[in-house]
């Protein structure tokens, strides 16, 4: 599905006195999978996504995805980004129409999403909770392959965080995509994953990778049960 | 409304001065003789005929001004290049006032209205493109990936999203350029032309008659005003999803 194939990067020119950001970095994302790579701030994981989704450039090395070469950024790949970004001056529905004018797919998506009843308000008028299920149901409405989430849940409180992660992930898990999440929350990655991979950086290696078996759909109250607990024991021993 | 309580207090103590003052035979007329002067100059009819003039002057100079300077303000933010061809022009004209342009005016355009479209054009125009142009390169990264990533096409991203998010900032520019525009108008028709409020303080100054030059800036002033207060309602309309401020008069 996503294949990062020995992939340069470094910012600025020449190489830098503390070692390039990304030093021949691989890693193979299966179709329908959700992998989640965890790892400190700063450790190069925003870089990676503005590389695979095709913002930046890297120095050597290849971004694949379905067999083809990435070479610009593209519908196939939707970044669902840390920050707000949504279109401020438009409202839920004029966000959604700017990428596909198909009203029926529209309508899909903000009833998958819960937003039915809000068309006609501007991003400023939602929570934060709604404006990202939004960025989602936007994401979804291109119908990408891939689905690229950037700490997503980083700017929402505790207990708003929670309940987004279990909707989201229960319409990403009926939608099918493959998703790449960067995250540096445990307990949300084991919640969300099918595989988590643990980084570090500069350069950005792979530490472990661990294969998260809990059963779907996930409600909240696994992250209470003892498989979740050993779980994130072996994380935390790894990290 | 307080803020105007306190104005027209200091207006009724200049009264009360002058009022108080033993010798009535000044120059300068007390805030009664320029109200009473006011309201015969309104009467008469004459001045609203300069009114008018000056109104449709600004407005027809502003709008072709906006019309102008938005879209390449716009344009000076989406493309480098386009910028990089503009800014000499910018840099060097912008300096220059509005009124160093009469002469070359009036030889363009004749003494007519043609030279007071064209005097007021270049006092909206750098404000309106400088700010445009502000807001468009100011948009944030986070869009112009999102318009990438989502293959929004380049007629489109001008126009819903660069457009747009630079509206509060060409907003600004407007209101600074009204205010521009009105000076630059009346200075010219202080200077060369024959009607318009300029024109009517400059007639009154050489008849002597100061209380009725006072009337004319006194309606320069509230017609300014009223100028960039309908450009604040206009905004509020025209940009609902901003947040509404309690008072952004100023």
């Amino acid at each position: 599905m996503l294949n990062l194939d020995n992939i340069n990067f470094s910012y600025g020119q020449g190489e830098p006195a503390g070692g390039r950001l990304l030093d021949n970095f691989n890693l193979k994302i299966s179709e329908g999978e959700l992998l989640s790579l965890v790892g400190p701030s700063g450790c190069g994981k925003t870089t990676l996504v503005n590389i695979i989704a095709g913002y930046l450039r890297p120095i050597s090395g290849r971004v694949i995805v379905d067999g083809n070469v990435v070479t610009a950024p593209g519908k196939d790949r939707i970044v669902i980004n840390q920050e707000n970004d949504l279109f401020g001056w438009m409202t839920v529905w004029g966000n959604m129409k700017i990428i596909s004018e198909d009203e029926t797919l529209i309508r899909k998506y903000l009833e998958l999403t819960n937003l039915s009843d809000f068309t006609g308000y501007y991003p400023r008028q939602l929570s934060g909770g709604m404006k990202k299920r939004l960025s989602l149901a936007r994401a979804l409405l291109a119908d990408p392959k891939f689905i690229i989430m950037d700490e997503p849940f980083v700017s929402l409180d505790y207990k708003i965080r929670e309940k987004l992660q279990e909707e989201i992930l229960k319409i990403i898990k009926e939608s099918g995509k493959t998703v790449l999440l960067v995250t540096h929350d445990v307990d949300e990655a084991i919640f969300l994953s099918d595989k988590i991979i643990l980084i570090s950086g500069r350069p950005l290696t792979i530490k472990s990778e661990l294969k998260i078996a809990l059963s779907h759909p996930r409600k909240i109250a696994v992250k209470d049960s003892e498989e979740f607990r050993s779980l994130r024991n072996s994380v935390k021993n790894s990290l | 409304m307080k803020k105007w309580l306190t104005f027209a207090a200091v207006i009724i103590i200049i009264q009360l001065f002058f009022v108080a003052l033993p010798d009535k035979n000044t120059f300068l007329p007390s805030p009664l003789g320029v109200f009473l002067s006011l309201a015969d100059q309104l009467q008469q009819g004459e001045i609203w005929l300069h009114i008018a003039t000056s109104l449709a002057r600004v407005v027809i100079g502003f709008l072709l001004a906006a019309s102008l300077a938005i879209p390449l303000g716009i344009l000076s933010g989406y493309s480098r290049t386009f910028n990089d061809f503009l800014k000499p022009f910018v840099e060097i004209l912008r300096p220059i006032p509005p009124i160093a342009w009469i002469p070359i005016a009036i030889l363009l355009f004749g003494v007519g209205n043609g030279s007071s479209y064209f005097i007021v054009f270049l006092g909206a125009f750098f404000p309106i493109f400088t700010n445009t142009y502000f807001g468009s390169v100011s948009l944030p990264v986070v869009y112009r990936n999102v318009a990438l990533s989502f293959e929004v096409g380049r007629n489109k991203f001008i126009t819903k999203i660069l457009f747009y998010f630079s509206l509060p900032y060409i907003f600004t520019g407007l209101k600074i350029g009204i205010g521009m525009a009105w000076m630059s108008l009346i200075a010219a028709e202080l200077i060369g032309a024959q009607s318009g409020l300029g024109y009517f303080i400059q007639i009154n100054r050489l008849l002597l008659r100061i209380d009725n030059v006072i009337v004319g800036m006194i309606l320069i002033g509230a017609i300014g005003l009223a100028l960039a207060r309908s450009l604040t309602v206009l905004e509020k309309k025209i940009m609902p999803w901003l947040p509404q401020s309690k008072d952004s008069s100023y």
